[in-house]
């Protein structure tokens, strides 16, 4: 019986499909301004026979398709479970929302905490910095390590920190060196989250921020411990969902 | 309207949506306590305007007046009240004030005078603002319960608002008018506690919005011969659903949860906890067990009972504020609560700190915590929504 899970995020929509346990499908499309007819796109040609939803549109899926729906962070805290079943602490930073989520014995969410309304430090906050710098978001991360000294950003409001970006730029300061900047205080907040339900060992880091390698690495260096990406970090939320639907969940 | 869990499950809102009280008598309640005041006034009666949980309502009865409560829950008169407060205010003060200047409040409209209390820095400092309204006579709070000190400032309090009540109602204050007050109040205390008190089996009887509705619309009512008999009432049919194998249904497998911190005036988190699948069995906040739990005792000098009762009241402008804890203690062992929900309001500077130790306290019970940050707004309901549904997810 093929198993599909859906995680329509603020930023973009996958789907994954599973049977026994093993991925047979994985499909990805941008949430865009409709998301009604994303779904249909990314569900176009996919066969399954059930299927769960997840993330901010799980609702809006619920109604239109009669699904079941779970929140992210079961979702997320089973999909990391799958892949790397030593996971107790998983980071997972998606367009507007970040999230650490502590998995007791057994996979079982434990503990968790979330970001209120405000999107400061998430994919959001990265993509508004990268187009103020002029950095695609895909050379953002790596242009940031290649920074020659440490910037502080004080602001993690979006709005004020591109005036603090402004600043920098009229104060002659390189974009590299400013792009370093705003990654520490991404990983300083994500960090602080982290540790105010820590109970140590390695980060599980998902959703579409654990694709910036620069905060990748800058959160290694301030945790002091591995900080794990899958190869799909997108994908986990999906996953999750297919799984806890075919364990019958 | 008043559903047991409002849209989520239909068939027990349709089936069980009035039994708590007849639609026709909370439909009504606004034009009737309006039409009421109006006849009091006019038969020479001052009507009363209260805001903190402090201000004993008996003393103000006593006086043949008519206490009427202010504070407010919705978002509409914010803005207004943003051209004379900082926009880092809590919801709540903002909104009593919003009305009160917009003259969007029939029950404030319907005041001659205020007493309000010296609670938390923001109300205080708003109740001088407030006065330019009404005249309004703040009773000087202490900021602990814990020295006889306070206790002696505090009942010196009682005999100041005493006096000004009687100059402003021509009345005086007899000791037995006092008493007849503590005793009525007594009264309706009982019966609110015996409707959280329905939920300490193992089935709830009640779901946390019939418990708002007892402690908060229906507080509006004025003549509390009148709300004890509603209530009485209401908790007669009640008492049957634990025969009832539908209502038995629709609340199986729903975790227990304890909703406390701040007072719930604006009801968003209380419904989406039900909708997302929760029952909110008790309500610690103010109207709730933190107010109704303690009598105020009949025998003896009244004035100094009604000191000692209102001034333990466990609010977080106090320090310390351990009876909270102790409090919280007993709830989470009497309802069988599967978990912990605080609601602050988003710049209340007290119950936000406490929420430290109040998180620590249920910890150390092995029950899981959510503390939410909010205001009146709807704009965070999308954040909110996930964080309820996987709170409730975790105590499944």
């Amino acid at each position: 019986m093929l198993s599909a899970g859906i995680d329509i995020g603020s930023r973009t929509i996958e789907c994954v499909v599973i049977e026994d346990g093993a991925i047979r499908e994985i499909r990805q499309a941008p949430t865009t301004f409709d998301p009604r007819g994303q779904i249909e796109n990314v569900l176009a040609g996919v066969s399954f026979d059930r299927i769960m939803a997840t993330g901010y549109g799980r609702n809006l899926f619920e109604v239109a398709y009669d699904a079941k729906t779970v929140t992210e962070i079961k979702a997320y805290g089973r999909g990391a479970r799958h892949l790397f079943p030593e996971a107790t602490t998983i980071l997972d930073i998606g367009g507007q929302d970040s999230k650490c989520i502590i998995l007791g014995p057994g996979g079982k969410v434990q503990r968790f905490e979330m970001n209120d309304r405000c999107a400061a430090g998430t994919g959001k906050f990265l993509e508004v910095m990268a187009e103020a710098l002029n950095f695609s978001l895909e050379e953002f991360g790596p242009s940031a390590l290649k920074a020659g000294k440490v910037l502080t950003i004080n602001a993690m409001c979006t709005v004020f920190a591109e005036s603090e970006v402004t600043s920098l730029i009229s104060r002659g300061e390189n974009r590299e060196d400013i792009a370093l900047g705003l990654h520490l205080a991404v990983v300083k907040r994500a960090a602080g989250m982290i540790r105010r339900l820590w109970p140590g060992g390695p980060i599980f880091f998902a959703g579409g921020v654990a694709r910036n390698s620069c905060i990748q690495h800058l959160l290694e260096k301030d945790l002091q411990v591995p900080v794990i990406v899958p190869d799909n970090p997108q994908m986990v939320g999906a996953l999750g969902a297919a799984l806890l639907l075919e364990e019958g969940a | 309207m008043f559903g047991l869990f409002g849209s989520a499950t239909p068939n027990s809102n349709e089936r069980y949506g009035m039994t708590i009280y007849d639609d026709h008598y909370l439909g009504g309640i606004e034009e009737r306590v309006i039409r009421d005041t109006e006849t009091a006034r006019a038969a020479g009666a001052k009507v009363v305007g209260v805001y903190c949980a402090f201000t004993p309502k008996e003393l103000i009865a006593a006086a043949g007046a008519i206490p009427v409560a202010l504070c407010s829950g919705s978002d509409f008169p914010i803005p207004l009240a943003e051209q004379h407060l900082p926009r880092n205010l809590c919801a709540l003060i903002k909104s009593s004030y919003g009305h009160a200047i917009g003259d969007s409040c029939p029950y404030f409209r319907a005041t001659d005078l205020l007493i309000a209390d010296a609670t938390c820095d923001g109300k205080k400092k708003m109740f001088e603002l407030l006065g330019r309204k009404r005249p309004l006579y703040l009773l000087q709070l202490p900021q602990t319960s814990a020295t006889a000190e306070s206790h002696a400032y505090w009942l010196g309090e009682l005999r100041r608002i005493k006096v000004i009540l009687e100059e402003e109602t021509g009345t005086v204050i007899t000791d037995d008018a006092i008493r007849k007050q503590i005793r009525l109040y007594n009264r309706l205390r009982t019966i609110v506690h015996e409707a959280f008190l329905l939920n300490t089996g193992p089935i709830p009887l009640l779901s946390g919005r019939e418990l708002d509705t007892v402690t908060s619309v229906a507080g509006f009512e004025l003549n509390l011969e009148t709300r004890i008999a509603e209530i009485t009432a209401a908790l007669g049919e009640i008492k049957e659903r634990d025969k009832d194998d539908d209502y038995i249904a629709s609340v199986a497998g729903r975790p227990r949860i304890l909703l406390t911190g701040c007072p719930t005036t604006n009801r968003k988190v209380l419904h989406l906890l039900e909708d997302c699948g929760g029952i909110v069995v008790a309500m610690e906040s103010c109207g709730g067990l933190k107010t109704v739990g303690g009598l105020v005792p009949e025998q003896g000098d009244p004035l100094k009972n009604l000191a000692a009762n209102y001034l333990s009241i466990p609010c977080a402008c106090m320090t310390p504020n351990k009876a909270r804890l102790d409090l919280l203690l007993a709830i989470i062992r009497d309802y069988r609560i599967d978990g912990v929900v605080e609601l602050t309001w988003d710049g209340c500077h007290t119950y936000n700190v406490e929420s430290f130790q109040v998180e620590e306290c249920v910890q150390a019970t092995g029950l899981p915590y959510l503390h939410v940050i909010t205001d009146y707004s709807e704009n965070d309901t999308g954040q909110l929504k996930t964080r309820i549904e996987a709170f409730l997810e975790l105590l499944n």
